[in-house]
C-alpha cells in the first residue's frame, strides 16, 4: 500500500465515522440561544454577587468607623488588684509587724525561747 | 468583530464545529453539544477573543478543544473527589441505548471505536488533517502544540489507525 492509499483510507474512515453527525447535530440557533441565556443569567448573578459584596463591605466599614469615633473605653485595673487613691493613708509604721503571722513550729523549737529543762535548773 | 458578524461566522462553521466537538468528546453527542454551548458562551462573553493571528476556523476550533479539555479535567477531578455526582453525559453511557446498540453494528461505529483507541492528540491531528482538511501547521495551532510535536503525532497516529482498521477488518 502506498502512502496516498493509506491517506485515502483514513480519509474514507473518518468520513464514515462522521456520516451520522448531521442527524445528531443540534441546530445553531438552539445552541447559540442557550449560550446567550446562560451568559445573561451568569452576568446577572455576577452583578448580584458584586452588589452584595460591596454592601457587606460598606456595612463593615461603617461599623468600624462608628467603633473608632465613639467614646474611649474606660480603663479598669488589670486583674483583681486595685489600689485606691487614699490607700497611702493606711500605711502606718509597724504595719509589717501587724501583718505578719508568727510561725508556731519554728518558735517552739527555738532554744532561746524554750531552753532545755536542765539549763533552766542550773547546776548545784 | 461586530456581534452579528461574529454570529454569522460561528453559524457558518457550526456543522464543522459540532463534528470537531464530537471528536473531542469521543463521539458523545450530548457532551459535544454542551462543549459547543460552553465554547459559544466563551465567545459571547469575550473570554475567547479572535485576534486575527490565525484563520477564524482555527481559532474557533482551538476554543472548542480548550473547553473539551477543561471539561475532561473537571470530570477527572470529580471522579477523584469523594463527593462525586452522577454524570449524565459519559462517553460509555452514550452507547448503551437501543439506537446506539443498532448503530454500533455499523461500519461508522467500528471506525469510531478504532479512533477512540488512539491517543487523544493522535486522534485530534488526524481528525483535523483528514476530515477538516487542515494543514499539520493549522492542526498544531488548534491543539496548542509545536509543529514538530503535531507532525510526530500525525505520523504515529496514521500508523496506529491503519493497524487498528486492519484489526477491525475495515478495508
Amino acid at each position: 500500500m502506498n502512502p496516498d492509499e493509506g491517506d485515502q483510507r483514513i480519509r474514507a474512515a473518518l468520513a464514515e465515522a462522521h456520516r451520522s453527525d448531521g442527524a445528531r447535530m443540534p441546530s445553531f440557533k438552539q445552541v447559540w440561544t442557550v449560550a446567550k441565556q446562560t451568559g445573561r443569567s451568569r452576568s446577572s448573578a455576577r452583578v448580584w454577587l458584586l452588589t452584595s459584596a460591596s454592601l457587606t463591605a460598606a456595612i463593615g466599614l461603617a461599623a468600624w468607623l462608628i467603633a473608632q469615633l465613639g467614646p474611649p473605653a474606660a480603663e479598669f485595673p488589670r486583674g483583681t488588684h486595685w489600689t485606691g487613691p487614699t490607700d497611702f493613708l493606711l500605711r502606718t509604721p509597724g504595719l509589717v509587724t501587724l501583718r505578719t503571722v508568727p510561725e508556731f513550729g519554728s518558735a517552739s523549737s527555738s532554744p532561746l525561747l524554750h531552753p532545755p529543762v536542765d539549763a533552766r535548773r542550773g547546776t548545784p | 468583530m461586530v456581534p452579528t458578524e461574529l454570529e454569522q461566522h460561528v453559524a457558518q462553521l457550526h456543522p464543522a464545529s459540532f463534528a470537531w466537538a464530537l471528536a473531542c468528546t469521543r463521539w458523545n453527542p450530548a457532551e459535544a453539544e454542551e462543549v459547543l454551548q460552553s465554547a459559544y458562551l466563551r465567545v459571547l462573553e469575550g473570554r475567547a477573543r479572535f485576534a486575527g493571528r490565525s484563520s477564524f476556523r482555527t481559532w474557533l476550533f482551538s476554543v472548542v478543544r480548550n473547553v473539551a479539555v477543561d471539561r475532561r479535567r473537571r470530570q477527572w477531578l470529580e471522579e477523584l473527589s469523594p463527593w462525586k455526582t452522577p454524570n449524565r453525559s459519559r462517553a460509555d453511557a452514550a452507547v448503551t441505548g437501543p439506537h446506539e446498540a443498532l448503530e454500533s453494528a455499523q461500519r461508522g461505529a467500528q471506525v469510531r471505536r478504532a479512533l477512540s483507541a488512539l491517543g487523544s492528540r493522535q486522534r485530534e491531528v488526524l481528525e483535523l488533517v483528514f476530515f477538516h482538511e487542515m494543514t499539520v501547521e493549522e492542526a498544531a495551532t488548534v491543539m496548542g502544540v509545536a509543529l514538530g510535536t503535531a507532525r510526530a503525532h500525525y505520523h504515529r497516529g496514521k500508523l496506529h489507525l491503519m493497524a487498528l482498521l486492519d484489526s477491525e477488518d475495515l478495508r
